[in-house]
């Protein structure tokens, strides 16, 4: 729900550029209608707008498969308790009428509803730690670029210093960390904590790239004419830059977002996978890999790596070629051969 | 005592139903049953009555050994391959299934107690010689045990003997604090032991590592684990740590001392790094006919299990009962409430937790962390579903008019994926009692440092092996839901922290009280039982643990309390 809002005020935003664009056209107005010659673009369009949906309808199709993603399963007519204990009975494994993707190993839950509230969860953090990153990228950037001299050093030392960090590694040791300080407060009941934590440190370890790439595109938009023109007549620094360069780089913007949301969709799975992402009970796709693999039943049965891992494979893909179309379709001259 | 290692307290992978149940259970399932005639966790001795000498024993690990230093081990792995380079002056026989019978070793019997019951005497056997040739004194079993008070330095140092001892100020042989007059050696082949009270399990104290002898001249501190001299029937070749342990024939040791060990092999040759996914395929497809592991569980992996029902591979299956017992620890302090507390167990889905652990065939579910082949056992008073079933209406009825806690925390060890899953049964359980379950992951490591510090979550899993007198009901010096030694205050392994000014005390006074072993233990099983009734915790699952052996591996037997195959009397074909 908050996922599509979160992105409206972006493309509403887009119309105050256009007087500043010489062509007829908007930029997005031409970005759309060369998305719409490609037919790859239009079709990772469309899965993407179909994992969104999907997301977002996910306790209706669960409620209407009779499931919830968190009763477990574990009786002996389910699970087997003895040849393989904890794998499901054939009937269970794999997709049937009563559970559409089967159960889990071991706690026999049902996958196809952890498949889509994971969907949830897997979309809400990737948008939201981009929202973040974007937000912080572009005003830095910005800033850095605009102001030049001490401002541009200080900041272009900063981003030098989050490019050069190993961010994995502060990752694994301080989700854990801000998870635990957090855990007895009133923030600290269910999956608050773990998606916040998520959605920050993703969003707050994104953002120098961006503010990299902001800062020079907005070097040369300074020494444009329009801006001396909004100088000369007493603007302030925060109506030229919120008015006249933002807008700018927005098109830059908007293609890094693209390309930051399924990296940012892979390092929640991947940070879940390594046991310092979403908790148990609250469902993930990364999660559902770890738990197939820690409990070795992918040994047994690779469905259980597979039903996760196709999953992550589709929507991340999904957002990449979408990434590559918007990119293509906004800076023609990028390479693309 | 807590066995720290991975072996027991971090890796029952098991569980299982009673005779009935289980029958029950694998009829619904449709699966071939164990019939009612046939115990399912009868112990399995793999080709049994061999006694041919030679060849090479391969024991795949998938960690080093934490120690070898008997003065510094309270690890199970290490008392198991003890038994091949030292000796002590009683020991621990194993038969597999059955608590260990205490036997003498060193000494020419298993001691001789006092009137008062406070003095125990011991006499070391002739011809008695180090892998140097040198002869084993009684001065050398009073430096072993020396050095285990020196916990400044051997941090792992078994206790329980010494906290048996009256010897409360001694730090160790290393700190100048003078003579351990505890222990006294009059000559060359004597030690006697001053008791602070009547223990009449104390041989089995004695068989633990403390007393195996370390000749002063060679004592190396910590360095002493990278080669520890041997008394035993084998001594170290070499010894590449995280890689690689071979034991090879000590020439020093003589048979006509030593009844307990077969020491059958010529060599054995640890590997120190396999991966636990590949022993239990090496094992079960019998890649090297002359492997065996020590990891805990046989290093069987849930998804290789179903193989253990194919003959050739149920025939190289050693198999039997530990005397470890998982169980979940209630918070004593956090959550007072003795009936909210059998509520939350009586919603407990064990048969759930069960699964967790591996189903019927690692494990048998328990109502109780006794077990009837124990000395003084009394039968319990739990009213726990024997099947494992929740019992969710008596809980709730329970919880009435009770000031029941909105949320609860659970901790676990993250390193191992079925307790979280254990947590995430329990969190559904609660949940149909209103309380919300917070799972919170403990690094590994830290385990039981964290569950004995202000950390301790409202419920924690702990491995309860019981100690050296893992035959009797009290099993330890210091039992599982006891009072500490100055009986003031909860017990260090006692996790729950469970102190009642009444049970506590009389725990206390029978601490000081003479008398059989039979009776003695009688009264702790008692005391037990009545503490019970507060559920300071709730009992889960008695391991059974499986071992698959290679072909040519012959008497392998799973130990009650080393929870691997025991090496003593173990032997291959050539």
């Amino acid at each position: 729900m908050t996922d599509t809002q979160t992105l409206t005020p972006k493309t509403e935003a887009l119309p105050t550029a256009p007087p500043k664009i010489a062509t007829g056209r908007s930029l997005l107005g031409t970005a759309w209608l060369r998305i719409r010659r490609s037919p790859i673009a239009l079709v990772s369009f469309g899965v993407v707008v179909a994992i969104v949906l999907f997301a977002l309808l996910a306790p209706v199709l669960v409620a209407i498969e009779g499931q919830d993603p968190f009763t477990t399963n574990t009786g002996p007519d389910v699970l087997d308790n003895f040849n393989t204990p904890g794998l499901p009975l054939p009937a269970y494994m794999y997709p049937s009428v009563e559970h559409w993707l089967g159960v889990e190993p071991g706690l026999g839950r049902d996958i196809f509803a952890r498949i889509a509230y994971g969907a949830q969860v897997s979309l809400l953090i990737a948008l939201l730690s981009t929202v973040v990153s974007v937000v912080l990228g572009t005003v830095l950037g910005a800033a850095a670029g605009y102001f030049g001299g001490k401002v541009d050093m200080v900041i272009s030392r900063i981003i030098d210093l989050f490019l050069a960090f190993p961010h994995l590694l502060l990752v694994l040791s301080l989700t854990p960390i801000l998870q635990s300080r957090l855990r007895d407060t009133p923030l600290g009941q269910g999956s608050f904590v773990p998606i916040a934590s998520l959605v920050l440190i993703l969003g707050f370890f994104g953002w120098a790239y961006l503010a990299r790439v902001v800062r020079g595109q907005v070097l040369s938009i300074r020494e444009q004419e329009y801006i001396e023109a909004a100088k000369s007549y007493g603007a302030s620094h925060r109506t030229i830059i919120f008015r006249q360069v933002i807008p700018n780089v927005l098109g830059v913007v908007l293609v890094y977002a693209t390309m930051m949301i399924p990296a940012n969709i892979s390092a929640e799975a991947a940070l879940s996978f390594l046991g310092v992402g979403v908790k148990d009970p609250t469902p993930s796709w990364g999660q559902m890999l770890n738990a197939a693999q820690a409990g070795n039943w992918y040994l047994s049965d690779p469905w259980f790596l597979i039903v996760p891992g196709t999953a992550l494979i589709i929507t991340v893909l999904a957002f990449n070629l979408l990434g590559d179309a918007v990119r293509d379709a906004l800076d023609p001259k990028a390479s693309r051969s | 005592m807590r066995h720290r290692s991975p072996l027991l307290a971090a890796a029952t992978v098991a569980i299982a139903l009673v005779v009935t149940g289980c029958t029950s259970v694998n009829a619904q399932n449709g699966q071939s049953a164990p019939t009612g005639s046939k115990d399912p966790y009868a112990a399995h001795i793999v080709q049994p009555g061999f006694d041919e000498a030679g060849g090479n024993v391969n024991v795949l690990m998938s960690s080093d050994f934490m120690t070898l230093d008997p003065g510094n081990s309270n690890y199970v792995q290490t008392a198991n391959v003890g038994q091949l380079y030292y000796r002590t002056l009683t020991m621990a026989k194993e038969t597999a299934g059955e608590p260990p019978t205490i036997v003498a070793d060193l000494a020419t019997d298993t001691g001789t107690a006092s009137e008062d019951g406070l003095t125990w005497t011991y006499t070391l056997k002739d011809g008695l010689k180090y892998e140097d040739g040198t002869p084993i004194t009684a001065a050398d079993v009073k430096y072993g045990i020396a050095r285990t008070f020196a916990r400044d330095v051997f941090t792992q140092a078994p206790q329980e003997l010494n906290s048996a001892l009256d010897a409360d100020d001694y730090k160790g042989p290393y700190s100048g604090g003078g003579d351990l007059t505890a222990v006294e050696t009059p000559d060359d082949k004597t030690v006697v032991f001053h008791l602070k009270q009547p223990n009449p399990d104390f041989a089995a104290l004695v068989s633990r590592s403390n007393t195996a002898p370390v000749p002063q001249a060679k004592d190396t501190k910590l360095d002493y684990t990278n080669h520890p001299i041997s008394s035993g029937p084998y001594m170290i070749d070499s010894y590449d740590r995280g890689r690689e342990l071979k034991l090879v024939r000590n020439p020093s040791w003589d048979a006509a001392t030593d009844e307990n060990r077969t020491a059958l092999p010529d060599t054995f040759t640890f590997s120190l790094s396999t991966a636990q996914a590949t022993i239990s395929q090496q094992l079960i497809s019998d890649a090297d006919p002359t492997a065996i592991t020590l990891d805990s569980n046989g290093a069987l992996q849930a998804s290789d299990t179903s193989r253990l029902t194919e003959t050739s591979v149920a025939d190289r299956t050693a198999s039997g009962l530990l005397g470890c017992t998982d169980v979940l620890n209630f918070n004593t302090e956090t959550i007072t409430d003795p009936d909210v507390r059998h509520a939350l167990a009586l919603a407990m889905d064990r048969a759930a937790i069960q699964v967790q652990y591996g189903g019927a065939r690692f494990g048998k579910l328990t109502n109780s962390y006794l077990n009837d082949a124990q000395v003084g056992y009394v039968a319990e008073t739990t009213d726990l579903d024997i099947d494992g079933a929740p019992q969710l209406d008596a809980a709730k009825k329970l919880l009435e008019g009770k000031d029941v806690p909105a949320s609860l925390t659970y901790g676990y060890s993250n390193a191992i994926d079925r307790y979280k899953n254990l947590g995430t049964v329990l969190q559904q359980n609660f949940a149909e009692l209103g309380i919300d379950l917070q799972l919170v992951p403990i690094p590994a490591a830290n385990y039981y440092t964290v569950l004995a510090s202000d950390e301790m979550p409202d419920i924690a899993r702990a491995g309860w092996c019981g100690g050296a007198a893992s035959g009797s009901t009290r099993t330890t010096v210091d039992p599982n839901i006891g009072p500490s030694l100055d009986g003031t205050t909860y017990g260090f392994s006692n996790i729950s922290r469970f102190y009642d000014d009444a049970l506590s005390g009389e725990m206390y006074e029978l601490r000081n009280t003479n008398g059989t072993s039979e009776e003695l233990n009688t009264q702790w099983a008692e005391l037990y039982n009545q503490a019970m009734e507060s559920y300071p915790l709730v009992p889960l699952i008695r391991t059974f643990t499986n071992s698959v052996v290679g072909s040519k591996i012959h008497n392998a037997q799973v130990g009650y309390f080393f929870g691997s195959i025991d090496l003593s009397t173990i032997g291959v074909e050539q």
